[in-house]
């Protein structure tokens, strides 16, 4: 009865840990698969700089690449500011009343949207009620919809997570709570702000559904050249690894699929990249903490 | 590094901190910037409420002609989904029960395959392997929530679809429920992990020391305290799981088929699995193009994002009552 128990016992465990390694195992080759697809691309000079050449040698991912980066600035431009507000209110200002309860209640239900839903959203109220049409702005406007909740929840965090102390010090000292906020608490919780922003801004990078909506021109090869302009419409590289399916005609997808190599490794290596940088930067910040403290 | 700590906590609010205390004027002026500033952040946090409200409202008028036009009745009791049948007298056709369908069957199936494995993860990280799930696993399931959905879809068009295709009738690609199904599995396993994971952090000690004393072993500790101890947080991470996987859409796009033909199981038995099918999100994705050309096509498209919205909040308020019932089991 016992041995039974006991081998029971280990073949369990040993099942969990299988699972667990078979999952890594799949996560790694995910990553080692997507970048040596894209290697040749991604080591080729011109890839990050020259327009997409479907069916023909060479050809990059430039205006794309551009693109993504533009649409990017714009919504953290937007978004951070918002999000950070609405952070703050949350951890210093909330109460527990009625209140408080519907504007947590409001941040989560935005969180659980699905991107989708925002984009068709996005459509109806970004580009057809303003009487537009698709646009790097209304992309970007559907992608502050959809990380608004995230960065309000990172601000709160991070202002929770600062010593009490801190707060009782400040006020007791005779500052006012918007002092005590602007010149004690934000700056302290810098470091896990810049953190949360990176992740945020890791998300947009890879958001496709709501852009697809409200920013795309459906088009791997027609884009504005490297235009300034937030009015104007374009892909963004995660757009692109949709829309090379719909639009490349079924003989020309072979073709296209070398650029949608290309555009997957930037995309994983982007992960990669936004990842190590958040940890890196987190464990500098708690470091320097440590140091000061 | 001297210079970023002169941004540190304890030196800066000396300068406003004097200024308060001594000059009159600045005092009144740093009351004013308080109660301005409080209703800044205050309406930082309200845009939140307000967008919710605009969704809502964007979401139901442009999905109102399904009601007006094409009929509840025929949206969801039909499965012939035909812009074209329209031709002669009005409007096309838009049953939606193929796309709903869909959704639930793929969704059924990613967390039948995503349950076990998040499980296991979450049992991995809090109990069996702390160490190395704290150093490599936790890592590791944040990597695999920061890749773009789009890139799943894609790595499951170019790696899953050929691997679909030896054991698919012939004459198909692959795509279908099983191949969706696997992608949303992957997709959905760190979200649930991590929720069910933070449950059973949650176990209080001497629970687990408890049934260790009764000399149950390490497996039964799991099995028959931890996971039950930890349910209602492994019951709210499926349930986000679910929403989640139910919202994605260009993933599920590239590996699904497209095609608004409900598999028949009583001839394809299993092979119906690898049907090309649609879900709801694949039939709004569809349409990208055609937003502004087929009206009622679109509303009904809207009509689709309304149940997308429903499916949503009543996973929220299912979220909602599991925590409850956490708080009630704790008192």
């Amino acid at each position: 009865m016992n041995r039974r128990l006991r081998r029971n016992n280990s073949i369990a465990i040993g099942v969990v840990r299988g699972m667990v390694l078979l999952l890594v195992a799949l996560l790694v080759w995910m990553i080692v698969l997507m970048l040596s697809k894209g290697w040749s691309e991604l080591t080729r000079g011109g890839f990050y700089t020259s327009v997409p050449n479907i069916g023909g040698p060479g050809g990059g991912i430039g205006p794309q690449l551009f693109n993504t980066i533009y649409v990017l600035v714009l919504s953290m431009l937007i978004v951070l500011p918002i999000g950070l507000a609405g952070g703050i209110f949350f951890a210093e200002y909330a109460g527990t009343g009625r209140v408080t309860n519907l504007l947590r209640r409001a941040s989560e239900t935005l969180a659980t949207l699905p991107s989708i839903v925002v984009g068709l959203f996005g459509y109806a109220f970004f580009v057809q009620a303003t009487n537009s049409h698709p646009s790097r702005l209304a992309a970007a406007l559907s992608l502050t919809v959809i990380n608004l909740p995230y960065v309000v929840r990172i601000s709160e965090d991070a202002l929770r997570a600062l010593p009490p102390a801190l707060r009782e010090g400040s006020l007791g000292l005779g500052a006012t709570r918007w002092q005590t906020v602007s010149r004690v608490l934000v700056p302290a919780a810098l470091p896990a702000l810049i953190t949360g922003a990176i992740i945020a801004a890791g998300r947009v990078f890879g958001e496709a559904a709501a852009i697809l909506f409200t920013g795309s021109n459906f088009s791997l090869t027609a884009h504005s050249n490297y235009s300034l302009n937030p009015f104007d419409s374009g892909d963004t590289l995660a757009v692109d690894l949709y829309v090379f399916r719909i639009q490349a005609e079924p003989n020309v997808v072979t073709d296209a699929r070398q650029y949608a190599d290309g555009v997957a490794a930037v995309l994983v290596l982007a992960v990669l990249l936004f990842n190590v940088g958040a940890r890196l930067l987190g464990r500098a910040a708690v470091r320097r903490l440590q140091r000061t403290a | 590094m001297t210079a970023g700590q002169g941004g540190e906590a304890p030196t800066p609010p000396a300068p406003g901190l004097s200024g308060a205390v001594a000059v009159p004027g600045l005092r009144r002026r740093s009351r004013l910037l308080d109660r301005v500033s409080r209703h800044v952040l205050l309406a930082g946090a309200g845009i939140n409420v307000v967008l919710v409200v605009l969704v809502v409202i964007f979401l139901l008028s442009r999905a109102w002609p399904t009601i007006t036009d094409i009929g509840l009745g025929s949206f969801f009791g039909s499965t012939t989904w035909d812009p074209d049948a329209g031709i002669g007298f009005g409007v096309g056709m838009f049953g939606a029960l193929a796309p709903i369908i869909g959704s639930f069957a793929v969704v059924l199936l990613a967390l039948l395959i995503a349950v076990p494995f998040a499980l296991a993860v979450a049992v991995f990280i809090t109990d069996t392997n702390p160490r190395v799930g704290e150093r490599f696993i936790r890592p590791a399931v944040e990597v695999f929530v920061g890749i773009p959905s789009v890139v799943y879809g894609y790595i499951g068009f170019i790696a899953l679809l050929p691997l679909l295709r030896n054991i698919a009738p012939p004459g198909r690609e692959g795509s279908g429920i099983l191949a969706a199904g696997i992608v949303l599995a992957i997709m959905v396993i760190p979200t649930i992990a991590t929720i069910s994971a933070d449950g059973l952090y949650a176990v209080p000690r001497a629970l687990k020391e408890g049934s260790a004393a009764l000399g149950a072993t390490q497996w039964q500790t799991i099995r028959r305290v931890l996971l039950p101890a930890a349910r209602a947080s492994i019951v709210s991470g499926i349930v986000l799981g679910f929403a989640r996987a139910m919202g994605e859409a260009l993933a599920v796009a590239l590996v699904i088929g497209d095609v608004n033909v409900i598999p028949s199981v009583t001839k394809d038995g299993l092979g119906a699995l690898l049907q090309p099918f649609t879900t709801m999100t694949v039939t709004i994705t569809d349409g990208v193009d055609k937003l502004a050309i087929n009206p009622e096509g679109t509303a009904a498209r809207y009509m689709l994002a309304v149940v997308l919205l429903l499916v949503t909040f009543l996973a929220i308020i299912l979220v909602r009552l599991a925590a409850r019932g956490r708080r009630g089991s704790r008192a």
